[in-house]
Formats: C-alpha cells, sequence, structure tokens
C-alpha cells in the first residue's frame, strides 16, 4: 500500500536534489530544498498513515514545519543580505567574499 | 491505492517540476505554493487534518508570503546560469534511488508490529502528551529564526564621523532656509 507512496516521495525528493546540484540562484536553491521538504512530509504522513498512528506522525510533521519555516525565513534574509552587497542572486559570487 | 490520491500525486509532482524549471522566479513560488496546497488536499485524504490545515495555512500561506517578498526586495535581472552536468548523472542516481527505495520499504515496514504507540490517543494528547519535548524544540527554534533575521536585518550605528556630517547638513539646510 504505501509503495506508490513512496514512490513518488522519491520522485519529490529526486526533483529537490535535482533543483539543488543544477541551480546558482539562491532563491531558487531555496525553492528545490521546499520541494525536498514536502517530500519529507509526505514521507512522514505515509509511514504514520500505513501503521495506523497518524497522530504521532502529524505531530512530528507539525514541529517539521515549524523548523521549516523558519529556515526559510532565515535564509531569505541572508539571500537578501547577500543581494545587496553582491547585487546578484548567484550563489558563487559568495564564494569571493572574505573576512 | 485511491485514484483521486494518484491524481493529487501526479499533479504535485508536475507542480514541483515547474516550482524547478520555469524561470521566473514569481512564477516558480506560485506553482510551489499550489504544490503546497495540493499536498495539503493529500494529507487530509490520508487521516492528517491537522497537518493538512498546517501545510496549507503555514507553508502555502506563510512561506509563498516569504518568497514573493524576497523576490520583491531582490528583483534580479540577469539570468544566472545553470550548470550542465547533473543532466547526464542525475537519471542514473534516480535510477539508484528507486531501487533502494523497492528494495527498502518493504523490509522496513514489515520489522515493526503496526500500532507500536497509543492508537486510541487524540492529536493533543500525542503532541502535548508523548512529542511534549517537541514543543520546547520548536518554541527554541522559533526564537532562533527572529532572532536570525533580527540579527540580518540590524541596522549599523552611526559612526561619530557620520552624526557630525549629518548635523553639518542639517545646519547647512536651516541656514539656507
Amino acid at each position: 500500500m504505501v509503495i506508490p507512496y513512496m514512490i513518488f516521495v522519491g520522485l519529490l525528493f529526486a526533483i529537490g536534489l535535482y533543483c539543488l546540484l543544477t541551480s546558482r540562484n539562491m532563491i531558487k536553491l531555496l525553492i528545490g530544498l521546499e520541494v525536498m521538504a514536502k517530500a519529507a512530509v509526505l514521507s512522514f504522513i505515509t509511514a504514520g498513515y500505513a501503521r495506523g498512528e497518524t497522530f504521532l506522525s502529524q505531530s512530528l510533521v507539525v514541529t517539521f514545519i515549524v523548523v521549516e519555516v523558519c529556515i526559510v525565513a532565515v535564509a531569505l534574509a541572508l539571500a537578501i543580505n547577500a543581494y545587496r552587497n553582491t547585487g546578484s542572486l548567484d550563489i558563487r559570487k559568495l564564494a569571493r567574499l572574505k573576512g | 491505492m485511491d485514484p483521486i490520491n494518484l491524481i493529487l500525486l501526479i499533479a504535485i509532482t508536475v507542480m514541483a517540476v515547474l516550482a524547478v524549471f520555469l524561470r521566473d522566479l514569481l512564477r516558480a513560488a506560485v506553482s510551489l505554493a499550489l504544490m503546497s496546497a495540493l499536498l495539503a488536499v493529500v494529507l487530509y485524504r490520508m487521516d492528517s487534518p491537522y497537518a493538512a490545515v498546517f501545510e496549507l495555512s503555514v507553508v502555502a500561506g506563510l512561506i509563498t508570503v516569504l518568497f514573493v517578498s524576497a523576490i520583491a526586495l531582490t528583483k534580479d535581472e540577469e539570468q544566472v546560469a545553470e550548470a550542465r552536468w547533473p543532466l547526464y548523472v542525475f537519471p542514473l542516481a534516480l535510477a539508484l534511488f528507486g531501487v533502494i527505495i523497492l528494495a527498502a520499504v518493504p523490509a522496513l515496514f514489515g520489522s515493526t508490529p503496526a500500532g507500536w504507540g497509543n492508537p486510541t490517543a487524540t492529536f493533543g494528547g500525542t503532541l502535548w502528551g508523548l512529542r511534549s519535548l517537541d514543543v520546547l524544540g520548536q518554541i527554541a527554534v522559533i526564537f532562533g529564526g527572529v532572532f536570525g533575521v533580527l540579527a540580518l536585518f540590524r541596522e549599523k550605528p552611526p559612526t561619530a564621523k557620520e552624526k557630525l556630517e549629518a548635523e553639518k547638513a542639517k545646519e547647512g539646510g536651516n541656514r539656507l532656509w
């Protein structure tokens, strides 16, 4: 019963991973990270649904969503600051920072 | 598998592909929001209404607002070039990943007995009883995020020289008028 769901989990995770590997735009990287987070949420809920423990999986997902929002907020703040310093969203330009 | 869930999951995958491959960042962010909204429907259909509400309100709502605000603040005109090498390596990695999923998932779900927790518990009882330490962790993470954003957007206090220049400029303006 869980195999089709887990195939979609794998697909979503792969799409997010591909974005992280190919993209150099900081906001696009975060979008890739979000897609991977969706795969993790679907995986948690599928596991809870399959074992009949949806309350436990939901409480884990709620915690995960809170962590996810904080990560995105801080990462977007970092991206905006980097844009103000370099004038670009290209992640490679951050490699030249010194200091 | 429920056919409606299958259709919804296919739609979620299409939205994920659009979010990753669309060049326009605003459209990519909207695709991500639609993907979250569809995922919320799937979660609701899988007997997880609380997670669905959180997914819909926090992820589809708040995170989309954060993304749109960041895109509006940056206005990146130039297109950032993308790496090409994963195009060739990635299908192989994906196939390997699929084989691992097909091999590992039945073993994982067959190894532990079903319902080892308390299946009659409520969501509130589970979150505040069984996982109450997670709530403390959530509070710590929220404070970490808030102070992280505050630290990143902190204004630098003006130096003595800058203060003097500002006063001179003000005096000059007064004399002029």
